[in-house]
């Protein structure tokens, strides 16, 4: 039987980008009641979780694991006990939204969820939100690899403090690490809840972000590309299959992110979302139509010295192989 | 695939692993050739081929014995292990499935 999964939004971005200012002003709208929140702090002495004020303080719980691979299990463990207490009655929420800690690589948090087979029976993954302060933004982007990372890994990238500095550099860097994400402003911190809510259907969200997708160069940031591919031919199951591990092969820890919408050759009404972080890919889901019946395959890719149309070079090989194989 | 494709396929795998080396790809009777040049003296022979059974891939470092591979990927796996020893091996997994 399907049970609908609890969205989960990541919330991170470089210290003092203004992440626990957000969030602060968010949990005081009445659009986010229901959210259980959960502020990953390194160190066992965490304050921005004091600094948040909900409406349930139940819903505010604190996990210290550092961010490593320890993270996994900590997170994992504080996700699982506030979805006990939530079936057993004692606090009663809708989604949940993880404020990771300023240097925190989003990698392992979103691992651990699709890795927990438990996990991720209940918690599904909506979106990850981004903030990069517009002042000291680009200069933050060119220091430190956690920053870059925490941009490319965005689905959305928040320009904070736009009140104190032009936007325009930091969302020029940010692009060039994340060509694909929205972009979104906020002035003192507020920016519109409706950003952290989940997309009524992440997965044709994600469709609408690739339908804009076009097939593209890359661009280059402190060596990160975003390459994306458009193709009309469908994809074999398997040749789709050996593609995914052959650019894990190759990429390694370098290979960040992969979204992608596939018209897969033995399932042509029902287009496959493919949903990636560093090695570790979602099962696929399915969406039920077309959207906008463009029935082109669609994928980004977001790692360092990823060459353009290498992804594509690299599908068209596999796929060769695997029609002389069967043939 | 082509000599041309080929050539890019190794280029852009140097590129992703940092490599400075040279790639020069020659036709023969049965495929593709290509001769990887690293920095460090290493060459390495990628030989590709239309075989009954399907794509035959064969690699050689110099002095080792010549494999044989029927994919892409152990080719990649190969060249990762003598190019880019350091770099570590990452196999995809796939999570679990919502209505497992």
């Amino acid at each position: 039987m399907s049970v609908a999964r609890v969205p989960l939004t990541v919330l991170t971005g470089f210290l003092g980008s203004g992440k626990t200012t957000i969030l602060k002003h968010a949990l005081r709208d009445p659009a986010l009641a229901g959210t259980a929140v959960i502020v990953n702090e390194v160190g066992a002495v965490g304050l921005d979780h004091d600094l948040l004020e909900s409406a349930e303080e139940d819903l505010v719980a604190l996990s210290t694991g550092c961010l490593c691979c320890a993270v996994r299990g900590d997170l994992s463990r504080t996700i699982g006990d506030l979805l006990a207490r939530r079936a057993a009655g004692q606090i009663a929420f809708e989604r949940l939204v993880i404020e990771t800690s300023g240097l925190a690589d989003p990698a392992p948090i979103v691992q651990a969820l699709a890795l927990n087979e438990v996990l991720s029976r209940q918690v599904q993954l909506a979106r990850i939100v981004t903030t990069i302060d517009a002042l000291t933004g680009p200069l933050t982007l060119v220091n430190h690899p956690e920053a870059r990372k925490q941009a490319a890994f965005a689905d959305m990238l928040v320009l904070t403090k736009s009140d104190l500095a032009a936007i325009q550099p930091a969302a020029t860097a940010a692009r060039r690490l994340n060509a694909n994400a929205a972009v979104v402003t906020t002035e003192r911190g507020r920016l519109d809840p409706a950003y952290l809510l989940p997309p009524d259907q992440p997965s044709e969200a994600l469709a609408e972000t690739l339908a804009r997708t076009e097939d593209s160069a890359a661009e280059h940031t402190e060596g990160i590309a975003t390459v994306t591919l458009v193709r009309s031919e469908p994809v074999p199951a398997i040749a789709l299959t050996l593609f995914l591990e052959a650019l894990a092969e190759a990429c390694g820890p370098d290979l960040l992110r992969v979204k992608g919408l596939v018209h897969i050759a033995e399932a042509p009404e029902t287009p496959a979302v493919v949903h990636g972080v560093q090695h570790v890919f979602h099962a696929l889901e399915w969406l039920d139509a077309w959207p906008g019946g463009d029935r082109n395959t669609r994928m980004v890719f977001i790692g360092r010295h990823l060459m353009p149309g290498w992804p594509r070079l690299l599908l068209n090989q596999i796929e060769r192989e695997v029609a002389a194989a069967s043939s | 695939m082509n000599a041309a494709e080929l050539e890019a396929l190794l280029i852009g795998l140097l590129r992703l692993w940092s490599i400075e080396a040279t790639v020069a790809v020659t036709r023969q009777d049965e495929g593709l050739t290509a001769r990887v040049d690293g920095a460090e003296g290493i060459v390495v022979t990628v030989e590709q081929s239309r075989q009954p059974f399907g794509i035959a891939w064969h690699v050689q470092v110099d002095g080792e014995r010549r494999r044989a591979y029927p994919s892409t990927i152990g080719v990649i796996r190969h060249l990762r292990s003598v190019l880019a020893p350091e770099r570590g091996a990452a196999r995809v997994l796939f999570a679990a499935g919502s209505r497992a």
